[in-house]
């Protein structure tokens, strides 16, 4: 397996507002190059906060906090010339047009002018370039956005909530252009998010928050394999005594649950193997299906643990 | 760099395209101006008297009276509040300290436009009056307000001492317009300012007061007394070099940037 050496790091980060409560602690992230890193949390979980320390928009001491090598409070003008970002609601400068809103930051980044027009085409805004910001739909404001983040052509997106607040096709479009990027322009993508069916259909990687605490961080894949150690099958039969009594040889069986029984299951797999074992042993199988391991289940089980 | 610089400072003048700023700049130099040339027109029995020696001179100061004490200050405490307030509006501070320029660069090219809208007002007013002048001689000839006499050199010289003057205000209002989001905040501590300047212009320690310097530096004859001018001078640089230090130092030390 190809071992990708992480874009961003940080090394027990911990962070304190100035009343002095902890917001971060001991955060250890890292997020490897070329990756869709899911950032995943409730509101209020510390996901911003971290985003805004990695741009350097909060004051911290931490030499442990690393982009692409290099520390961020030594080197954050070379970081940021190969760091995209969106923080929040769009940063844009509404009486101005989109293609305005670009020059401004291209001034900034200071990269050639065909960037622009680059930048709205990708983000599919072309024909909106000479119209006033304070007319953009949200979707739009946020594509704009984007296209900011885009300009330099930036090895890395930091994206926060990117899709909050967007009807259904805008948050499908976003996705769309998210994946493009990744796959398609090798960018590393950091996205937060504190819904979990927005992550488990964009991210490659994901790290969950919560109250501060970094509690999960790895593949989805990886996430997708613990949900599945813990996921249960739930089998209705008409003899539930003697199905306990032929499963709990090969399973973990769960307590009586009206007429079905709980088993759990690592591997959905294994749900034939069940059925065969019961049919073989005279149960009558009426229903046989997942229960309750959906990741969303699994989410809730990690931030509550 | 230096050209990084430019282009950043010249972005930043994008930034004002269509906002209240140039009308502001506009409108407030013309006010005093336009009720200038109404009164002259108006009360000529009165105010033709004490045009007779130096009209243009009279004219300036008639001018100039309003605008060093109140409407100079005045403007300055808005023109900083609104250019600073797009970004506070439009949410784009984090937008701007994520970007890879210097803290230096940011905080230099924004009081740049500032610098560059203070002295485009005074330009403006200048214009007015003489445009105003102008107007009254052409309707009341009375007033000898010809083209020939305007007396560039007191307009000049009245314009720069003042200009000097109001410089550290600038400064000290653009540290209050970057320290509070809340636009209420700059525009109530600026006016309090001013207003307590206004109070304390009798107070001999008034000198250490830089809301009254543009004031003093119109109001104070140094023709009598030319060691004031030292003392003011003196007085308006060291402030703007204390008021670029602390806000300076101030704002880049802030916790939370964006």
């Amino acid at each position: 397996m190809e071992i990708k050496q992480a874009v961003i790091e940080t090394d027990h980060l911990s962070y304190c507002f100035r009343g002095g409560e902890k917001v971060l602690d001991d955060i250890n992230l890292s997020v490897p190059a070329g990756s869709i890193y899911g950032f995943l949390g409730p509101n209020g979980a510390g996901k911003t906060t971290t985003l805004r320390l990695l741009l350097g928009l909060l004051r911290c001491e931490n030499p442990g906090i690393r982009l692409f090598g290099h520390q961020l409070h030594t080197s954050r003008i070379e970081i940021m010339r190969r760091t995209g970002s969106l923080i929040e609601q769009p940063s844009l400068y509404l009486h101005l047009t989109g293609q305005e809103n670009l020059e401004v930051f291209r001034r900034a980044y200071d990269c050639p002018k065909s960037r622009a027009e680059k930048v709205l085409s990708i983000t599919g805004l072309s024909n909106a370039a000479h119209k006033k910001v304070k007319a953009y739909s949200l979707g739009m404001k946020q594509r704009l956005s984007i296209a900011v983040a885009l300009l330099h052509d930036p090895e890395l997106l930091i994206m926060d909530e990117p899709t909050n607040g967007l009807d259904p096709n805008g948050i499908i479009e976003i996705r769309e252009l998210i994946r493009d990027l990744s796959q398609n322009q090798g960018k590393t993508v950091l996205v937060s998010s504190h819904l979990l069916t927005e992550v488990e259909k964009l991210a490659t990687h994901v790290g969950i928050i919560h109250q501060g605490r970094l509690l999960f961080q790895g593949t989805l894949a990886g996430l997708q394999n613990l949900q599945r150690q813990q996921s249960l099958l739930e089998i209705e039969v008409d003899k539930l005594t003697r199905a306990e009594q032929i499963l709990s040889t090969h399973f973990q069986v769960l307590p009586k649950h009206g007429f079905a029984v709980q088993v759990v299951c690592p591997d959905a797999d294994q749900a034939a193997l069940i059925n065969y074992m019961l049919v073989s042993g005279g149960v009558r199988v009426s229903r046989l299906g997942v229960a309750g391991n959906d990741l969303e289940k699994l989410f809730l089980q990690i931030i509550s643990a | 760099m230096k050209t990084r610089f430019l282009a950043n400072t010249w972005a930043e003048f994008i930034k004002t395209k269509r906002s209240f700023a140039l009308w502001l700049t506009v409108l407030a130099a013309a006010f005093i101006p336009a009720i200038n040339a109404f009164i002259l027109l108006e009360r000529p029995e009165i105010l033709l008297t004490k045009f007779e020696q130096t009209p243009w001179l009279t004219f300036c100061r008639f001018n100039w009276k309003n605008v060093a004490a109140v409407i100079l200050p005045m403007y300055i405490i808005l023109i900083t509040n609104l250019v600073v307030q797009i970004e506070f509006r439009n949410n784009t501070w984090k937008q701007i300290y994520a970007s890879p320029r210097s803290f230096a660069d940011i905080f230099f090219s924004k009081l740049l436009v500032i610098q560059f809208l203070v002295p485009c007002y005074i330009i403006c007013f200048d214009c007015f009056v003489i445009l105003s002048g102008l107007l009254v001689h052409s309707i009341n000839a009375s007033y000898k307000l010809v083209i020939e006499s305007i007396d560039w050199k007191n307009l000049l010289l009245i314009s720069s001492r003042i200009y000097l003057g109001s410089l550290a205000i600038s400064v000290i209002q653009y540290w209050l317009s970057l320290r509070f989001r809340n636009f209420v905040i700059p525009l109530g501590f600026g006016l309090g300012l001013w207003i307590t300047g206004i109070i304390l212009m009798d107070w001999d320690k008034s000198i250490y007061y830089p809301y009254v310097y543009s004031a003093f530096m119109f109001f104070i004859n140094f023709d009598k007394e030319p060691a004031k001018l030292i003392v003011l001078l003196v007085s308006s640089i060291t402030a703007l070099v204390l008021a670029l230090i602390a806000s300076f130092f101030d704002i880049s030390r802030l916790a939370e940037k964006g």
